[in-house]
């Protein structure tokens, strides 16, 4: 018995440390070695992906939202691709280690990068000094235009008008919570802008941290994707305001859209994909391909539902880099607004 | 009640979760044990498979690898003083002085017993309160933290060994450290001299593993080369009875253990402190009610109990947070967060009525697992006693291997292997000079969670200081952090002048 049991862990111990050998061996020329090497192919034929290994770095945590999505895409892609995906975590500086690991890595298309309109935030804030032009763009597999605006039921604001005559009424009395430089502050300060309402910006932690906080009315507003708040919701804890988006959801209609009510902001994020600058074409061509395949997948669309209360949407590149263009000289010339100045 | 039992043991008490528990158990202890792996890394390893199990089964497996990993690291912290994971911290100060005795064997029993008892008592208040606790839990807000996280560091005194002055130094250099990388609320850049992978900050693991692990391995390897031979510990293992302990000292423990427990509980429950913090915390309070304070560090059981019973039972405590809120708070229930998101369950009010069958078979496993984890490890605790027998000097080169993966292994970069370099350098020092690396960890781990929430607290207040005070929780640890300054002073200054007497 006692032999058995050293044993087992004789053989686990020796397969972990065999698994750890094979990843890293994997991993350290494409992450390590920053030489960029043109290995655009010369031939007329495709040879990709060759049932090699392709790897996506997520450039957050395991667990996370965009952990998420690039997971359950990698799911779909890998079927159609025919080659196995491996999603690395690489986390720290708000999404741009990750990035700037893929930008440096070889273009050959065994690396690319999921991210999201993050990345442009990161290059107006001052993180990094590139966003995605310094990459081959790929496609947009997620739009998120789920953003809402909720309350907490026992709140007295029934409607936005609700809040937003308060928050003109008190200025500087409304809580409205968000991290400086996020995406939901700068959605805060264009609601400011536009109305002309002012809140107490305050920072209370993200997605969860901040329900937590509505919850015990620490705050008195909150802007995030529906998802995010949806066990509250349907639990009869929260009040959905509006929605940021061009048109009402199908997944909640009656939420109405806060351009419907007068407001006209659109609050958005594109989850894409990369490829390290100087990949070949066709590769990119095949991958936007795979994912367009993997948008129009029922299953798929249930996933994403499940999970984070949002619809597929599929941009392909040509669209996605107009989309991250616009977005970006749309947060330039917003820069003082999100930098709190 | 009973029917949810029911519909819990259903689901899990199949042959499939059965193995996943034991499997998970043991690859726990495992990457627990090893110091440069940690629960976290084990969970997210494992994380990308559960999502090809089904629901259950693969929360069943994240749980028990939670367990099993936070257990685990009381074994190299007993055996070699380095502490597996940031939770096993305190188990290290008198669960090594009692090695050095040639009491190993026992250590490690009284560690495995009180961890199986910290799971068990916080799995029975997550039963029983869980969305009573988590309606408390809410009500801490900006101010409240601010001062819980006071109050935590003034249990840097009890931390300090000999010289509180050293100890103080240490902390606040800890304090210092945490401030590197992106600042939290306004994305400043601080002291990363522009380089992108500075921004990020120092990660918890490998400062744990450079301070701990790699400067005891430069330490030994000096002392190597003066002597002949490097001693190797005595344990006698034909001698170990059972768990290696009387049961009058269980008996004697069981104040120690309760209060442990609720700490641990306590602090589990509260999001962003965590197993890392309780430990230590616990090892702070009971050395400071303890009759003999002066034994602590000096190798006596107590101590072992503090850490290991509030480690264990802040796990039950994280999860009343997460199951009733949504809200991870540490690390590894993040991982745990995105394997349930992951699995199309969001945690929150309405976990404990739409997914019964899920939140009880977590409950189960939890029982399961303590079980598990008990036997697993009685059977163990010959096996990792013999360790001892590895001479230093092939069993510390294997170590410092596994320090380097894992550090790499923690974001996939190489600037974490140059920080466990860096602080295996700076814990060298520490040690030349006699500062005591706890204080450090403490601070490091507190000192941002006081910044953020000061910050926080004042956003709130626009500016103003007076709700910190007068927030009746937030006023409570403030009233209670003070105590604990002038009572540390008064008994340094007795000690000072009963020294000048001696004279």
């Amino acid at each position: 018995m006692k032999k058995l049991t050293i044993l087992l862990i004789v053989l686990i111990l020796l397969s972990i440390v065999l698994a750890g050998c094979t990843n890293s061996a994997q991993k350290t020329p494409e992450a390590e070695k920053a030489e960029k090497a043109p290995t655009a192919e010369t031939s007329d034929e495709l040879k990709w992906p060759d049932g090699k290994t392709i790897q996506i770095v997520v450039p957050f945590k395991a667990g996370g939202d965009t952990d998420f999505h690039a997971r359950t895409y990698a799911k779909y892609m890998e079927k159609i691709l025919g080659a196995p995906i491996v999603i690395v975590n690489v986390d720290g500086g708000n999404g741009s280690v990750g990035s700037i690991q893929v930008r440096d890595a070889k273009p050959d298309g065994y690396t690319a990068l999921f991210f999201h309109d993050s990345m442009l935030m990161n290059k107006v804030v001052g993180v990094t000094d590139f966003a995605h032009e310094a990459f081959d763009v790929c496609a947009t597999g997620i739009m998120d235009n789920s953003y809402i605006i909720a309350v907490n039921s026992k709140s007295k604001y029934k409607t936005l008008d609700d809040l937003i005559k308060d928050a003109k009424e008190n200025p500087g009395k409304i809580k409205y919570a968000s991290s400086v430089g996020g995406y939901t502050y700068y959605v805060g300060r264009k609601l400011e802008e536009l109305t002309g309402a002012d809140f107490n910006i305050v920072d209370a932690g993200g997605g969860a941290d901040r329900n937590a906080a509505l919850l015990a009315q620490k705050i008195d507003t909150n802007v995030n994707p529906y998802g995010v708040m949806k066990p509250y919701i349907d639990s009869g804890d929260f009040r959905v305001l509006a929605v940021f988006s061009e048109k009402r959801s199908s997944l909640f209609p009656d939420v109405p859209t806060a351009k419907e009510l007068g407001y006209d902001i659109i609050a958005h994020r594109a989850y894409f994909l990369a490829f390290p600058k100087g990949t070949d074409q066709r590769i990119i061509e095949k991958v936007a391909n795979a994912m367009e395949e993997v948008s129009k997948k029922p299953e798929y669309a249930e996933d994403i539902k499940k999970a984070y209360c949002v619809e597929p949407a599929y941009m392909n590149t040509a669209d996605t880099k107009a989309y991250l263009d616009s977005a970006l000289k749309e947060f330039e010339d917003a820069k003082d607004m999100i930098l709190g100045k | 009640m009973l029917e949810s039992f029911a519909i819990g043991a259903q689901a899990i008490l199949n042959p499939l979760c059965i193995s996943l528990i034991i499997i998970g158990i043991v690859i726990g202890i495992i990457f627990g044990a090893i110091p440069g792996l940690s629960a976290t890394m084990a969970l997210a390893l494992f994380l990308p498979i559960t999502y090809s199990l089904d629901p259950i089964a693969g929360v069943v497996l994240l749980v028990s690898l939670y367990i099993g990993g936070i257990s685990g690291g009381l074994i190299s912290a007993i055996l070699t003083r380095i502490p597996g994971t940031p939770s096993s911290v305190a188990t290290c100060f008198d669960g090594y002085p009692l090695t050095a005795k040639g009491e190993g064997p026992k250590a490690l029993g009284v560690g495995i017993v009180f961890s199986f008892i910290g799971t068990i008592m916080s799995t029975v208040v997550l039963i029983f309160m869980a969305p009573w606790l988590a309606r408390i839990a809410i009500k801490f807000g900006a101010y409240e933290y601010f001062s819980v996280a006071l109050f935590s560091l003034t249990m840097m005194a009890g931390l300090s060994g000999k010289s509180l002055v050293k100890g103080l130094i240490s902390g606040f250099l800890g304090c210092v450290f945490a401030t590197v990388g992106m600042d939290s609320i306004a994305s400043v850049q601080r002291y990363t001299f522009g380089n992108v992978q500075m921004a990020s900050g120092f990660n918890i693991l490998p400062v744990l593993i450079g301070l701990f692990a790699i400067s005891e391995i430069l330490i030994t390897a000096e002392k190597a080369k003066h002597a002949q031979q490097i001693e190797t510990i005595k344990v006698d293992l034909k001698s170990i009875r059972g768990f290696g302990f009387s049961l009058k000292e269980f008996f004697e423990q069981k104040w120690n253990a309760l209060i442990s427990g609720l700490i641990g509980i306590g602090i589990g429950i509260l999001p962003g402190i965590g197993g890392g913090v309780a430990n230590v915390l616990a090892y702070g309070v009971i050395k400071n009610r303890s009759k003999y304070p002066e034994k602590f560090g000096t190798g006596i059981i107590d101590g072992v109990v503090a850490s290991e019973t509030s480690n264990n039972a802040a796990i039950g405590g994280a999860l009343v947070p997460l199951l009733s809120l949504g809200i991870p708070g540490d690390t590894v229930t993040a991982m745990l967060l995105g394997g349930l998101t992951m699995q199309g369950i969001s945690p929150g009010p309405l976990m404990f009525k739409e997914h019964v069958d899920m939140v009880y078979a977590i409950f189960l496993t939890m029982i399961i697992g303590s079980f598990a984890m008990l036997f697993i490890e009685f059977y163990g605790l010959r096996v990792f006693a013999a360790m001892l027998k590895i001479p230093k000097q092939f069993l510390l080169p294997g170590i410092f291997i596994f320090c380097v993966i894992g550090a790499f292994g923690v974001n996939n970069r190489m600037f974490d292997v140059w920080t466990v370099l860096l602080f295996g350098a700076i814990g060298y020092a520490f040690n030349k000079v006699e500062i005591p690396a706890p204080p450090f960890i403490l601070g490091f781990l507190i000192g941002p969670l006081m910044e953020i929430n000061l910050r926080r607290g004042l956003m709130f207040s626009q500016g103003s200081f007076l709700p910190f005070l007068t927030e009746p929780i937030s006023a409570l640890f403030l009233i209670a952090a003070l105590l604990v300054i002038v009572y540390t002073v008064y008994g340094e200054y007795k000690k000072q002048k009963s020294a000048i007497v001696s004279k």
